[in-house]
């Protein structure tokens, strides 16, 4: 008895070109968009990018992002502000307070700016009783202020003073 | 058939060919240069309970008309990944802050502040990162 073979079954050959077409059209799409780069870790390799550092006197702090008061010596700023507090020649000192909400303060990241980089200088919550951070000579400083654990949304008062 | 699957080869061909051009030259499809990062901070000391946060700036006219975003990702030192809400960055908010989750045991992170912007086929495409070791808590 004749056995015929279906010829709607690709020979071979046709099924190898039309794994080569699939795997064709993959790679071109993939060159095209440059991959998905959120599937692949960047490196750590990539600099960061300074924050503007060039205005504000000595021993008075400023606002580069977020909001509040500044007042020559002395600045209120509400959750998420980063700010700066320009270099003095001389050895200066940070008094931080922060307003209670349900018991917890802001939380609240001293960052050294200096000739050799950055370098953290302080780090916690910070409460009523207030933190004194030194500032070294010549040295600028980022303090950065988020929220806490317990305080969700709301906002926070962080007090800053530049001290001799 | 062999005929067919040529014809059909070479259409894929074209297609990726133009694609790829589409993509890498702008000039072709008109495109307005990706939004960069004038700067950006990630303190180096995060306090247990807050959250990982970056802050930003753009250049100011580098957002306009862009539907550019912006993301936090933080890593272990094995490699295992969180990624942020993205938060999208428009002409009123090309400076601000974005952060990720506060619920990480205390170690070290590393943080990485990636600038998003979908591509002319519609795919998201990160165009920018800054990144840094973090120490969490402790």
């Amino acid at each position: 008895m004749a056995v015929s073979r279906g010829s709607a079954l690709p020979s071979t050959s046709g099924a190898w070109a039309i794994l080569a077409i699939v795997c064709l059209c993959v790679v071109a799409t993939g060159l095209a968009t440059g991959g998905v780069g959120q599937l692949t870790a960047p490196s750590v390799a990539a600099p960061p990018l300074m924050p503007p550092t060039a205005f504000g006197g000595c021993g008075e702090p400023a606002f580069i992002a977020g909001s509040g008061e500044a007042t020559g010596g002395e600045l209120r700023a509400f959750t998420n502000a980063l700010v700066l507090v320009p270099g003095c020649e001389a050895a200066g000192r940070l008094l931080l307070t922060g307003s209670l909400a349900r018991g917890v303060g802001p939380a609240v990241s001293v960052t050294y700016v200096g000739a050799g980089g950055e370098s953290t200088g302080w780090y916690g919550e910070v409460d009523t009783g207030g933190v004194e951070v030194p500032l070294p000579p010549a040295t600028r400083a980022l303090v950065s202020f988020t929220n806490d654990l317990a305080s969700g949304a709301e906002d926070r008062n962080l007090r800053l003073e530049v001290a001799p | 058939m062999r005929s067919y699957l040529t014809a059909s080869a070479v259409f894929a061909l074209l297609v990726g060919i133009v694609a790829l051009v589409a993509d890498r030259v702008p000039s072709l499809a008109n495109a307005v240069p990706p939004p960069r990062l004038a700067w950006a901070f990630i303190p180096q000391g995060v306090p247990e309970g807050a959250p990982f946060a970056a802050w930003f700036g753009f250049d100011a006219a580098a957002p306009s008309g862009l539907p550019a975003a912006v993301q936090l990702r933080v890593c272990d030192l094995e490699g295992a990944c969180l990624l942020g809400a993205r938060k999208a960055v428009t002409e009123r908010s090309s400076s601000g802050l974005v952060t990720i989750t506060r619920a990480l045991p205390p170690g070290e992170y590393d943080l990485h502040l990636l600038v998003l912007r979908p591509n002319r086929l519609g795919v998201t495409r990160t165009v920018q990162v800054v990144s840094r070791r973090v120490t969490y808590g402790g």
